[in-house]
């Protein structure tokens, strides 16, 4: 390239990079990066990666994505991306892209001990309904099961739970979010009644403290991070304490940091509330006129098999999530033992830091929520939501935030950052999970199965009360046999489940057929029996919703490569495989036990179709996608703007699939606390996806709250209208003593929940603390970002991270290569010492991206019993030196 | 038939380390600085590569230079190694 052209486009990148940040530059600086783009076509999208939701601008050329830059536009980011964001044009064009179905054969039949050989669509989709016919007729709906994704688009999430609940009339459903964010989910839910965070983003730029809890933002949500940087430096009173239990980047530019034990973030809560109290920093007109005070059993488990040892003693397992209402002074009761000097002694985490100081320490975060003039917004992750007590943690968070007010107020906000695209979106929204419908409705209510029945058009009892299996129940579920045909779409749960050496034996051993929808043969694919080449991002129409409620759309910018094709193309095209009549009629349930149904049964539906126009010979892609009314949904529709869709062009139909899919679910939600824009509104020139419920046009900043909120009773100033579980009995801390139910409309719940010690914790043989987590340049299993060369060369391997005077007590020391053990399973990999991460001794981590260091074959199962989410976070471990030679 | 890449880049620094931090970062290769705003702390930086990519060290070594608070990315360019394609941008009136 000659030195002119390479000056020219530095000088106008240059150019772009500063007015898509915002910088004021001369007019010619300007008119100059607009000539390095031309002849390029723009269209605005979303980052494919964490559940910020950035905005971004792709441009395309010759078929191709070439260049990608932040969107000015966006009121996420503002113009900047992340490391990560850049590799959205990359991350397209991997040498190793699934570009063919592949499925194991032997002398040109399936054969679970084959090898994977390349066959049609057509081949593939007849391997998948036979075995779909062999199992759902040894196992009946259970038997059957998809592991969805906080990554699906809005449609392809809808799309799946319509298939899977409606279809299949199974609930065995579940996404991999439940690792991410399921206790975020529990706790809104038990706490409000109604699901999705009151606050957004812009609570950054009005408050006075930002607490991080478990929450590395600065790696894990960079653009919110620089919001938050910006705040501390422009706005004088800012303060950040970070809440951690190992040394990060986020720790960097906080003005405290807190390093805690493993788990007693709970305790410390709970010293918060005691505090709040005895200052007397209770706002009491608030509490008084939109809360109650509630509690729960206390041993509930740690969600393991009925069988563990650790199980044993907890005796209130079965009622993990019931709760009931307390008076204020129970809560009082409940936390006075937690003083500063009891928290202190339990959650310091660093044996070489002087008890005294740590005590400050908690001193300044009490009196940042205590302090009545100061506003604040706690933000928590993984920390919080992988958790043996991830639900209660969470509660926690709102606890502290409701008693002082400090709640779905400008600048006051307490907020779970999600980890995926679209967690919320999609997984939370759409309700991709195993007890779910749309719009927070549960498949155990019966008004909320009468209601999908009625939107779905379907025969009353065809939906399952009985929730399916979760995700890591569906993993032991196809240990033990009961699940036996397993679709996998837009994730890699065989590498993101714990204790995974048992779920990769039960794919291989059993007589289970696994189908692996997937870009790049990760983990997944190699031990499923069935590969699909899926498109990605912008090589489909899509929608994701973001942590802030925030919905965005894109259209299709690029064709994918060979025969890959669009997870919703391929539920659609199988959809087309099966007819009501071989799956609604009688099936075998087992457990199933709700109110008009036989105990174990779900009923034939089938002479109630033909009311309804469908026959047994009728298929589940005409009943439950290409309706006549969605059929009116036409393709082409202008709202393409010259953009092409493969799978309208694939299915070779004239509908659109992906608007009349997205208005059919926005149905659910419109009128609900939940409304959604019209699909082609988010297409419009002046928007950058818009926060629901949009009423009138207009988007919500503030739930509850009635000055921004239009769902909120007017003159009530706040109103937690959420109608889920506000009918309780009363009681004490010990538990229900008046079972009469009390109502509580359109108030919140402060919970009291106690410290409660994880399941395993280290000893003298297991004598480390592991927690598992992420890096800025790796992206959930790493199956793209590890694709992308810069980002695989700044971070190329998972490494131990370790406390220098730990790596030397074992003789240790810095890169080399050791093996990291637990009751379970054990990996290898190397030592770090240095670098960005700094763990107080008895603690390691290890990042999870890497699938050459297979760290979820050591971890620990073990969950939170209320939101079964699992608990990356800690399990004991030992560390030894391993042969350098085998590397 | 060769890769080419470069990306506009923000980073961030205390307000008053701003020129000092920038003078640093010139120093580094393949690196060049372009709008020091002073107001906000921020400046603009080029990165450019003729691999198949920025150098992963590269990002590494600016988010670890002293006074750097983050490194955002902004824009990225990429030129495919088609042979013969021709991805030069037109050049605008007034550009050369």
């Amino acid at each position: 390239m000659d030195a002119t052209r390479r000056h020219f486009l530095k000088i106008g990148i240059a150019a772009a990079t500063g007015v898509a940040a915002g910088l004021h530059l001369p007019e010619h600086l300007v008119a100059l990066g607009q000539a390095v783009q031309a002849g390029w076509a723009w269209d605005k999208g979303v980052c494919r990666f964490c559940g910020v939701g950035c905005g971004i601008q792709i441009a395309t050329q010759g078929g191709r994505v070439v260049a990608v830059k932040g969107d000015p536009d966006s009121p996420v980011n503002r113009g900047l991306l992340c490391v990560k964001g850049y590799a959205n044009a990359k991350i397209l064009y991997g040498a190793d892209r699934l570009t063919r179905p592949l499925l194991r054969m032997k002398n040109g039949r399936f054969d679970k001990t084959g090898d994977f050989v390349a066959v049609s669509w057509t081949r593939a989709f007849d391997e998948m309904t036979t075995q779909f016919r062999r199992v759902h007729k040894e196992l009946g709906p259970t038997g059957v099961g998809v592991m969805g994704s906080g990554q699906y688009t809005i449609q392809e999430g809808y799309a799946a739970v319509k298939l899977v609940k409606a279809g299949w009339r199974s609930n065995n459903i579940d996404p991999n979010a439940r690792h991410c964010m399921a206790s975020a989910v529990a706790g809104f839910m038990q706490t409000f009644g109604i699901d999705e965070p009151a606050g957004n983003y812009d609570d950054i730029e009005l408050t006075d403290t930002v607490v991080t809890w478990g929450a590395n933002m600065a790696e894990m949500h960079p653009m919110l991070w620089a919001r938050v940087i910006d705040r501390r430096l422009s706005h004088a009173p800012m303060r950040l304490i970070n809440l951690t239990t190992f040394t990060t980047p986020t720790s960097a530019m906080a003005d405290v940091e807190i390093l805690f034990k493993p788990q007693t973030d709970l305790a410390i809560w709970n010293y918060i509330a005691r505090e709040i109290l005895t200052r007397e920093a209770v706002d009491r007109a608030f509490v008084e006129h939109h809360c109650v005070f509630a509690a729960g059993p206390t041993d509930i488990g740690f969600a393991l098999r009925d069988t563990d040892p650790h199980e044993a003693g907890q005796t209130t397992r079965a009622t993990a999530g019931q709760h009931w209402l307390i008076t204020m002074d129970e809560f009082r009761k409940g936390v006075a033992p937690y003083t500063l000097d009891y928290v202190a002694r339990l959650a310091r985490a660093d044996d070489a830091e002087p008890l005294p100081a740590f005590k400050a320490k908690l001193v300044q975060l009490a009196d940042a929520y205590a302090d009545r003039a100061r506003k604040v917004v706690s933000f928590w992750t993984m920390g919080f939501n992988q958790h043996t007590r991830g639900t209660w943690v969470n509660e926690q968070a709102y606890m502290a935030h409701l008693l002082t007010g400090k709640f779905a107020k400008p600048g006051n906000s307490a907020f779970s950052l999600t980890g995926q695209p679209s967690a919320c979106g999609t997984a939370r929204e759409v309700g991709t999970f195993s007890h779910r419908l749309p719009a927070d409705m549960t498949v155990d209510n019966a008004e909320h199965r009468a209601k999908a029945e009625e939107l779905w058009r379907l025969p009353a009892g065809t939906v399952n009360p009985k929730p399916g299996s979760d995700i890591t129940r569906m993993m032991r579920d196809l240990e033990d046999g009961k699940v036996k045909w397993l679709w996998v779409q837009v994730n890699n749960p065989f590498q993101a489940t714990a204790n995974a050496n048992h779920w990769i034996d039960a794919a291989r051993k059993n007589d289970a057929f696994v189908i692996v929808s997937d870009v790049y043969p990760g983990t997944s694919c190699k031990v499923s029996d069935l590969i699909l080449p899926s498109a990605m991002i912008f090589e489909k129409w899509g929608a994701y919703g973001n942590s802030e409620r925030r919905t965005q759309m894109w259209r299709q910018q690029v064709t994918a490569p060979g025969d890959a094709r669009s997870d919703l193309w391929q539920m659609l095209e199988f959809s087309k495989r099966l007819t009501v009549g071989e799956l609604w009629g009688e099936q075998a349930v087992p457990g199933l036990k709700a109110e008009g149904f036989t105990d174990g049964r779900l009923p034939s539906v089938l002479d109630h179709i033909s009311a309804l126009g469908y026959r047994p010979e009728s298929t589940l892609y005409d009943v439950l996608f290409a309706t006549p009314a969605n059929r009116k949904v036409a393709w082409p529709d202008p709202v393409a703007d010259g953009h092409a869709n493969d799978t309208v062009t694939d299915l070779n139909e004239r509908w659109f699939p992906e608007k009349a899919l997205f208005e059919e679910y926005a149905g659910f939600g419109r009128g609900h606390a939940h409304d959604l824009a019209p699909f082609d509104r988010y297409f419009a020139a002046d928007v950058r996806g818009l926060k629901w419920p949009v009423v009138n046009g207009k988007e919500t900043h503030w739930r509850f709250n009635a000055a921004h909120d239009p769902y909120a009773a007017v003159g009530s100033g706040f109103d937690f209208y959420g109608s889920a579980m506000k009918r309780l009995p009363r009681g004490t801390l010990a538990g229900i003593t008046d079972t009469t139910p009390v109502s509580l409309a359109g108030k919140a719940k402060i919970f009291f929940r106690p410290y409660a010690a994880p399941p395993e914790v280290p000893d003298a043989e297991w004598n480390l603390w592991l927690s598992t987590g992420r890096v800025l340049e790796h992206w959930h299993s790493g199956t793209m970002t590890r694709r992308v060369p810069e980002l695989h060369k700044a971070v190329p391997a998972a490494l131990a991270y370790m406390h220098p005077a730990d790596a030397e007590a074992r003789g240790l020391a810095r890169t080399d290569a050791v093996w990291i053990e637990s009751r379970r399973g054990r990996v290898r990999t190397r030592v770090e010492t240095e670098g960005r991460y700094g763990p107080p001794r008895g603690l390691i981590y290890v990042p999870w991206f890497d699938e050459m260091v297979f760290i979820n074959k050591v971890t620990l199962d073990a969950g939170c019993p209320i939101s079964r989410q699992t608990d990356f976070k800690k399990c004991a471990v030992k560390v030894y030196k391993a042969d350098e030679a085998a590397s | 038939m060769s890769h080419y890449a470069i990306a506009g880049l923000v980073v961030r620094t205390r307000p008053e380390e701003l020129l000092q931090v920038a003078a640093g970062l010139a120093t580094l290769p393949g690196i060049e600085v372009h709008h020091p705003d002073a107001s906000s702390g921020r400046v603009v930086i080029t990165l450019e590569s003729d691999g198949p990519d920025l150098g992963g060290d590269a990002l590494e070594r600016l988010r670890g230079e002293r006074g750097v608070l983050s490194v955002e990315l902004v824009y990225q360019y990429v030129e495919p190694p088609v042979a013969g394609a021709d991805l030069t941008p037109s050049l605008g009136q007034g550009a050369r």
